[in-house]
């Protein structure tokens, strides 16, 4: 025994030694880029944001407002002085000098040429373009400045550079200049912007970027204040760090309380220590080989340092359960004895938890695969910790008296209580599909309040704040990288809502320049022109002409280096760099809302743009894709090789199931419950995951093994592992308490995965155990097999009854060819995208025309029902009710199918039979298809209500400028972002039948807005009768039979009478050839038809036999259909209307008498919700459509005799409209929907966000006083209802609730 | 009060404190340019506000309508014509800063001003004053500038400019509202 002893201490000692020695040699890192993968689109995405400093811009105000200009320019110039000091650290922009504007003519003058954009020359060049540019310079010199201009007109008569550095030097939003500093338009604050050299990543409070950047401002005489990146990571740092002490501290106290609560003494403590050093030792060893290392890694490291302690409790139970001995050599004894028993568990849990490790290993991650190398170091150290300190501390430390806890912990559970348990686990197995994995950085914000909100009020001061990506392109030469992104940027730029900022004005591309100087190469004609032109303006042609010929000469191609005087070097010197492997450029987006920037990655997505795109929030989602991706295959992986282990171990499939369940609740049970709770999984909170699985394997091979051995190693296995739990617990459940949000993330996940071990580890294994010891496992396998098997077919039946046989279509082989992602082909038939909006042409037969609108309409399908899908889950956000629709809905759609035109059925048919489908699941996509077709009517007869609510009007003869016959819309239709955002306009040209142009999405066979060859246009709007409801053809198609057949209002008539279907419609029809307009109120009793006379608007309720009907009257009376209809009717009063005046309409935010309303209100016609807007000249047969988002983009104009010759690309007839408000809008609505489900406190926050978007929006206003009465805080409740009920109110079901919530104030 | 030298002399420095006492000047104008590029005089006419300390709009309505605007360091342009508006920082634009110093001068009549940037001569009545640039920057603007200054109340009627070129600018001040009090064009 003795050489045993003195071979375990000389293994003890040398181990310490070389892994003490190892450790000290480690070195950690803190730049969290060197824990991120370099390779792949994710590395490149992080690349680029350092590169290209879109994390790392900090902005300081200098605040004199009660001060002079004078001395805030004073300061503003101290100040940049003194950190411009600090060239390590910061690069500062805090002035403009006042050459700058000289040096930067001085630098374009002999690049003028080279640098105009060539639709702009092209213009200019032209003799009108070339008059409109000399009548201007005569403008000037009528002017009190006319001697400058004078000067500059001879040297550059065109004023190229004028139009050049105006460009260059416009302000941004919310800045302007005065004397060279950067001020807000009062010039009582001013502004510095900062571009901090150290990375972000790495900065902490102490960190040189930030303690020299506030001794500075210290120092400045006038208020100072600052925003940025370094900043938020510092105070990141800070938090964490705190937080985290703070933690481990109550952890430490709680664990010394377990250990005096179970044991009444801290010697098993004191045997924590060996472990705890020797793991230590061990994972440092690891690291130190592995070094630099992260920070972040030694962290998590540290925490598998504690992987030990739980073999110590183990030998330590194990070893007293049958008696402690009084000599120390009997207690060795004991202790080996002990240890050679528990040998097979340890050398399974270390084999796992190795496993498990090793698989980590393999991780593109630099952070996961050294912590994996760290964990495989500190498992190794548990186990020679146990093995060669474990009998010294075990004989050191034990004495007779010590017992087992006796803890009321069954060994025997009854087998139902298992099953109930391990279905209830199933449950949340099946909702943890749903868990949310939150790579976004803003989810972990980390700033202090005070910070979000000084960068809230920052940032909308200075015309900051929303949303930014980048566009990067690279190429061997500069030329190279700013070639492909100049494609990008015009696709960017064009994006409602995107400012871009780039260096493509200052550094053209070599096409641009080459088009440039070929365009200005026939010097001859170009001047012939001049001189006539100057002549004819009144110029001395002789005088101006040889700085014409001048100006045609500057055509050189400009470099970084030219403007390195000037004051857009700095725009210059960010946004390109040379890189390892050439150039890279840059491009900056700016968006107001999240939103926005996705719509422009889609629009340059379908551009086939070859800039790529990299968002902050991008880098995140992608990183923790990546990281999930990772833990979903390694971790599998590393659980098929620890099931093989145990297999071999245990032989039987009962005890390896026994002693994997707690593994399975460990991870189901807490992804699940996080999924229910909509916490989601964070990058630290997954691979902290990982410590749970590895604990839990630990526990449940314990557990199988001591099975066997009778009552009382099982309950000292028991106590062990209620021990390891509590050890467990104690050290993560305090970062609950943590503020930060990752801190916070982890605690509650890891906290999750014990409670879920200790069930597993409880209930469900000794379930196992008892059941398979009472032969009963074969009978409950049976059951639940049969049960399972049984729901099975039940939901198979259940979508049996529901699938609706497509009718027997052709078989067509004929492939849609791709010529860009937005442009596809199949023979005639043509999908492209323009104006933001897709265009599509299609003619044939049913089934051809099916079959061609599948092909062409490609990925673009799976698209917009995944998106549809999307908005079905967050309407109905209730699986088990989802699942009831999808299963039960379609049943009505059987019977709504046999009233559907043979034609549409077989169009739909053939459509839903090219291609792979994705939601098979559900039911078949032709089931589905004919749902969706149905979706309008079934939503409407189930909820009684409009999904939304339309606006239009239809005029002609005299109420039309020229007489035209016109049918304007919006259609407000809540049906997810997929109806505007992909929304098609569409020429269908059916074999025999009318052709016909409509507005829907493309797979949409229905029409609610169109207008045919013979001049009848439509437009449906949703109303209300109390007519019953009875099953029919669904109103688009109906729309759609009407524009394939009508030739005048009567035939619209007939069609209408013959189908009528299933719910009450109000439909808006006008025929531009007879000059005759009427609006026809169908319901499922009658169709009433109301002529229009020269014009009539409708809004959602009804006005011929039905208009007393209950619920039309209701809608009238809490609607918002009176409010919109009231208002056209006044807009439409003035008469004189033409396609613009139209479009202006359709846009009006006002109320009745012309009342301001706030952004957003549903009271006015455009409430930032249409998902289309029409101006249907029925006359010319033209359909101007709005473009995403909502009424505010681009309205674009197609003609239909266009559209048949092919000509898809529309005309811009309406500029857009601020944009920004409807984005915002949209954000502002998404937040207060989440409040919903927010405590009040963070609720009201959130609104108060809301209404910062959408100011004065009473439904927020309302929504914001019931969280502040619910949050306690009664009197501040009163102005935002005051308010609301002033604005006024939405819905007059609001006004009462505002009114009741001000009586409850009383 | 001063009421220029003796009848028929030149006036003195003095006159720049009479016309100070002037808070809101408007008026309409007409300028004559001559200016070798143009093959003929370019004639404009419009209204001028000044309001102290630096605050001037003036508004060409003829041939071709502009406004220039002048608040502090500030000045912006608009051609509604042209569709063109343009803002812009004097401090960072040295020649347009110079040219709104020389516009400044005569209607804020500050004597130390003049003093600084001009050499004054004083000439016959009831007051001709005759500005020569100081500095070569301004000189390479203005090579003279020529008030002509009536009395009761003192006011500047015209002035003529002469650029280095030989170019000129003759400005002719009518209808003229001192401090809301309308002046009657002299016959």
């Amino acid at each position: 025994m003795k050489s045993d002893l003195r071979a375990r201490g000389i293994a003890l000692l040398l181990l310490i030694l070389v892994t003490s020695v190892l450790t000290s040699q480690t070195r950690v890192v803190t730049d969290l880029t060197e824990a991120m993968p370099r390779d792949g689109l994710f590395g490149k995405m992080l690349e680029d944001a350092k590169v290209f400093g879109l994390l790392d811009t900090t902005l300081i105000e200098i605040d004199g407002t009660q001060s002079s200009p004078e001395a805030l320019h004073q300061a503003i110039d101290d100040l940049g002085q003194r950190l411009s000091s600090h060239s390590e650290l910061y690069e500062v922009k805090y002035q403009v000098s006042s050459t700058a504007g000289a040096n930067l003519q001085s630098a374009m003058a002999g690049s003028r040429i080279a640098l105009t954009d060539p639709d702009e020359l092209a213009d200019l060049l032209s003799e009108t373009g070339m008059r409109q540019a000399l009548e201007a310079s005569q403008a000037r010199l009528s002017g009190p400045a006319g001697a400058m201009f004078a000067r500059n007109l001879a040297n550059d008569p065109l004023d190229l550079g004028g139009r050049l550095a105006q460009k260059a030097t416009a302000p941004t939003k919310g800045v302007r200049l005065s004397q060279g500093h950067f001020v807000n338009p009062e010039g009582n604050r001013g502004i510095i912007l900062v571009h901090g050299i150290e990375p972000v990543f790495g900065t902490t409070a102490n960190s040189p970027t930030i303690t020299v950047l506030e001794a500075e401002l210290a120092k400045t005489t006038l208020p100072t204040r600052w925003i940025g990146s370094h900043r938020y990571a510092a105070e990141a740092y800070t938090t964490i760090r705190h937080e985290t002490k703070v933690a481990v501290a109550s952890g430490t106290a709680l664990v010394i309380a377990a250990f005096l609560f179970l044991f009444r003494s801290l010697r098993p403590l004191a045997g924590t220590l060996p472990a705890l050093a020797i793991g230590t030792l061990t994972a440092g060893a690891a690291a130190a080989i592995l070094s630099p290392i992260h920070g972040i890694v030694l962290a998590f490291g540290g925490a598998l340092a504690g992987l030990g302690v739980d073999y110590w409790i183990h030998l330590y139970l194990h070893g007293i359960r049958d008696g402690v001995p009084n000599t120390f050599p009997e207690r060795i004894q004991v202790a080996i004895a002990t240890l050679r028993h528990l040998m097979g568990a340890y050398g399974v849990s270390v084999a796992a938890t190795c496993t498990s490790f090793a698989m980590l290993a393999t991780s593109g991650y630099p952070a996961v695969a050294d912590l994996a190398w760290v964990g495989m170091g500190a498992s190794v150290g548990a186990f020679l910790s146990v093995v060669l300190a474990g009998p010294l501390a075990f004989a050191a430390l034990a004495r007779p008296d010590d017992r087992v806890p006796q803890l009321p912990i069954p060994k025997h559970v009854p087998g139902w209580i298992g099953a109930i348990v391990a279905v209830l686990v199933g449950i949340l197995a099946v909702g943890s599909l749903r868990v949310h994995f939150d790579g976004d950085p803003r989810a972990m914000d980390a700033r202090l309040p005070e910070t979000a909100a000084l960068e809230q009020e920052l940032q909308s001061r200075w015309g900051g704040g929303g949303s930014s990506a980048l566009l990067v392109s690279e190429g061997k030469t500069l030329e190279e990288a700013l070639a492909r992104l100049a494609p990008a940027v015009q696709v960017a730029a064009h994006s409602p809502g995107t400012t871009v900022e780039h260096p493509l004005n200052l550094l053209p591309p070599h096409s641009q320049i080459a088009a440039n100087a070929q365009a200005v190469s026939d010097h001859a004609a170009l001047e012939q022109q001049f001189i006539r032109v100057s002549e004819e303006v009144g110029f001395d042609s002789a005088l101006l002409l040889p700085g014409f010929r001048a100006t045609l000469a500057t055509t050189a191609a400009p470099t970084p280096e030219t403007w390195s005087q000037t004051p857009v070097s700095e725009l210059v010197d960010r946004l390109t760099a040379q890189t390892e492997g050439g150039w890279a450029v840059a491009a900056i987006l700016h968006a107001p809302t999240e939103e926005a920037l996705k719509h422009t990655q889609y629009e340059l997505s379908l551009s086939g743009s070859e800039a790529r795109y990299s968002a902050p929030a991008d880098v995140a989602e992608q990183g923790a894709d990546r990281i999930r991706n990772e833990l979903l295959t390694r971790s599998g992986a590393a659980v098929a090789l620890v099931l093989l282990y145990m297999a071999f171990r245990f032989r039987r499939a009962v005890p390896v199931l026994a002693a994997v369940f707690p593994t399975i609740c460990a991870v189901f049970g807490t992804l699940g419950t996080l999924a229910w709770l909509g916490i989601p999984l964070t990058p630290a909170s997954g691979p902290a995951l990982v410590l749970v699985v590895g604990l839990a394997f630990d526990q449940g091979i314990f557990l199988v093994e001591a099975d066997h051995s009778g009552e009382s190693e099982f309950k000292a296995s028991q106590a062990a592992i209620v021990m390891a739990l509590m050890n467990a617990f104690c050290g993560f459940a305090g970062l609950m308490t943590a503020s930060h949000p990752v801190v916070w993330n982890i605690g509650v996940v890891v906290s999750l995965g014990i409670f879920f071990t200790a069930v597993g580890a409880f209930v469900v294994t000794p379930a196992l155990l008892t059941a398979e010891a009472e032969k009963v496992v074969p009978r409950w396998i049976r059951r639940l097999s049969f049960a399972g098997v049984s729901l099975f077919l039940a939901d198979q039946i259940a979508e049996v009854l529901g699938r609706i046989d497509p009718p027997p279509v052709r078989s067509f082989s004929t492939k849609a060819e791709s010529l860009s992602p937005g442009s596809r082909r199949l023979g005639d038939n043509l999908l492209q995208r323009h104006h933001g909006m897709w265009v599509m042409k299609v003619k044939g037969a049913p089934d051809e025309m099916g079959h061609t609108i599948g092909e062409l309409a490609g990925p673009l399908r799976e698209r917009n029902e995944a998106r549809m899908l999307e908005v079905f889950e967050e309407k109905v956000p209730n699986p088990l009710v989802r699942y009831g629709l999808i299963r039960g809905l379609p049943v009505l759609g059987r019977a709504v199918s046999s009233s559907i035109d043979p034609r549409h059925l077989a169009e739909l048919a053939a459509l839903t039979a090219v291609g792979q489908d994705a939601q098979r699941w559900a039911s078949t996509a032709y089931t589905r298809k004919i749902f969706l077709h149905a979706l309008h009517d079934i939503g409407q007869a189930m909820v009684d209500t409009p999904i939304g609510g339309c606006t239009g009007f239809v005029a002609g003869a005299e109420w039309t400028k020229e007489g035209h016959w016109l049918l304007a819309r919006n259609w407000d239709f809540d049906g997810g972002p997929t109806f505007d955002e992909d929304k098609a306009v569409i020429l269908v040209e059916g074999e025999g039948k009318i052709p016909y142009v409509h507005v829907g999405i493309v797979g949409l066979s229905g029409s609610v807005s169109g207008i045919n060859a013979e001049g009848i246009a439509i437009g449906l709007q949703a109303a209300a009768s109390d007519a019953p409801i009875r099953p029919g053809t669904p109103m688009i198609f109906i729309a759609r039979e009407i524009l394939e057949n009508a030739r005048s209002l009567d035939d619209v008539e007939a069609i209408l009478d013959q189908r009528r279907g299933f719910v009450s419609e109000a439909i808006l029809a006008v025929d531009g050839d007879s000059g005759e307009a009427a609006i026809f109120e169908v319901t499922p009793d009658d169709v009433t038809r109301i002529p229009a006379g020269n014009h009539l608007a409708q809004a959602n309720h009804l006005r011929g036999p039905h208009k007393d009907d209950g619920l039309n009257l209701s809608r009238i009376s809490h609607g918002t259909t009176l409010s919109r209809l009231t208002r056209m009717d006044e807009l439409l009063g003035q008469g004189g209307v033409d396609q613009g005046l139209a479009i202006e309409w359709l846009r009006d935010r006002k109320g009745p008498g012309g009342l301001e309303l706030p952004v957003g209100h549903e009271g006015a016609i455009n409430a930032d919700i249409a998902s289309h807007g029409v101006v249907i000249d029925a006359t010319a047969r033209t359909i101007a459509v709005s473009s995403w988002p909502n009424l505010s983009g681009e309205w674009v104009e197609f003609s239909l005799s266009d559209l048949q010759a092919g000509k898809m690309e529309g005309r811009v007839v309406a500029e857009i409209d601020h944009p920004e408000r409807t984005l915002k809008m949209h954000q502002a609505r998404r937040w207060v929907q989440a409040a919903k489900s927010m405590a009040p406190v963070e609720a009201e926050t959130q609104i108060r966000h809301a209404l910062e978007l959408a100011p004065g929006h009473p439904t927020f206003l309302i929504a914001r006083a019931r969280a502040l009465i619910a949050a306690g805080r009664s009197e501040e409740a009163r102005q935002p209802l005051e308010q609301a009920i002033a604005t006024p109110p939405e819905r007059e079901s609001d006004r009462l609730l505002a009114l009741e919530l001000l009586e409850t104030l009383k | 009060m001063y009421a220029g030298n003796a009848f028929g002399a030149a006036p003195d420095a003095a006159v720049w404190a009479e016309l100070a006492k002037t808070h809101h000047l408007s008026a309409e104008f007409t300028q004559t340019q001559k200016r070798a590029i143009l093959k003929k005089p370019l004639v404009s006419s419009g209204t001028i506000e000044f309001e102290r300390p630096e605050n001037l709009v003036w508004t060409v309505k003829l041939p071709a309508p502009s406004t220039f605007e002048l608040h502090g360091s500030v000045a912006s342009m608009e051609f509604p014509q042209l569709g063109l508006k343009e803002r812009f920082d004097l401090d960072s634009m040295p020649d347009a800063n110079r040219l709104a110093s020389s516009l400044l001068v005569w209607l804020q009549a500050d004597p130390a001003a003049v003093e600084r940037d001009f050499t004054v001569h004083y000439l016959d009545a009831p007051a001709r004053i005759v500005l020569t640039p100081k500095s070569p920057s301004l000189q390479g603007l203005i090579k003279k500038m020529e008030l002509h200054v009536k009395e009761s109340p003192w006011r500047i009627s015209g002035v003529n400019l002469e650029e280095p070129s030989g170019d000129t600018v003759d400005l002719a001040f009518h209808r003229v509202i001192l401090d809301g009090k309308p002046i009657p064009d002299a016959p």
